[in-house]
């Protein structure tokens, strides 16, 4: 039986431009575990994404200040990432699991390299990439099928099938 | 033709992965029930914080701070059932080109 994992749409409470109509975004909550410690992250579904991150305010609730303390500048673990946004940002690789629960309840783990944003600025702050989401890039999503739908709402990741 | 046979094998239950899933399962029912608590007040919990982080837990008790290094602090002071499942929201603010 196919397994699904209901995610959810926010809306954007401030709308950042009168011109502008923003539609809501579509996220799935994930427990994270990542170097020994844990989250439950809200991750926005983003197939602009090539890879799964971690957002500073979700990495520092797991972390705590050890992820101030993280090395960024690692020639092995860096990944440096690009966007509409200000330049040089860059995230290091770590060995997590990310754990969904399917709608029948059954937990489902996956072993993921996971990029963890560098904290921009290096200090928590109410600017900078402090205030952006974690992002669930393709890296995750090639094993499911998404389904999105705006009228009526839904979003459900659904585990892909299996075929020849 | 699809390579799904290969990537399906590496989603497994969390006992798999060495974790302890009794555990899995209290962090996650305790953070859905954080977040059906947050989704269902977001409205009011943002006009009466706009500005603020809030750190919610034990399905409903919303702690606001101006500072996220303190909202860190109070986090980690929560005991280890209860922070597990602790969420923290913000009002989205400005748009997000990604």
């Amino acid at each position: 039986m196919t397994r699904r994992i209901q995610g959810h749409f926010r809306e954007h409470e401030t709308p950042p431009h009168p011109r502008l109509r923003s539609a809501r975004a579509a996220y799935v909550g994930v427990d994270v575990q990542v170097l020994g410690e844990h989250v439950p992250a809200k991750f926005l579904i983003d197939t602009g994404a090539d890879f799964t991150t971690l957002g500073p305010e979700d990495a520092i609730a797991a972390l705590g200040w050890s992820y101030l303390e993280l090395d960024f500048a690692d020639p092995t673990t860096r990944l440096d990432l690009m966007g509409v946004g200000a330049g040089d940002a860059s995230a290091t690789i770590r060995d997590a699991m990310l754990t969904f629960t399917a709608d029948n309840g059954e937990k489902m783990t996956m072993s993921v390299a996971l990029a963890i944003a560098r904290p921009d600025p290096p200090t928590p702050a109410a600017h900078g990439n402090w205030l952006m989401p974690s992002l669930l890039g393709r890296d995750v999503l090639q094993h499911f099928d998404l389904r999105l739908s705006y009228h009526p709402p839904s979003v459900v990741l659904e585990e892909a099938s299996l075929s020849e | 033709m699809t390579t799904t046979n290969e990537t399906a094998a590496h989603i497994g239950k969390p006992e798999d992965f060495g974790l302890d899933p009794a555990l899995v399962d209290a962090r996650i029912r305790e953070a859905d029930r954080n977040r059906d608590y947050f989704m269902a007040h977001a409205d009011e919990l943002f006009d009466q914080y706009p500005e603020h982080w809030l750190l919610i837990y034990s399905g409903g008790e919303v702690e606001p701070f101006d500072d996220l290094a303190q909202l860190i602090e109070a986090r980690r002071l929560l005991d280890d059932s209860t922070r597990g499942g602790a969420i923290i929201e913000r009002r989205r603010t400005g748009a997000w080109i990604l």
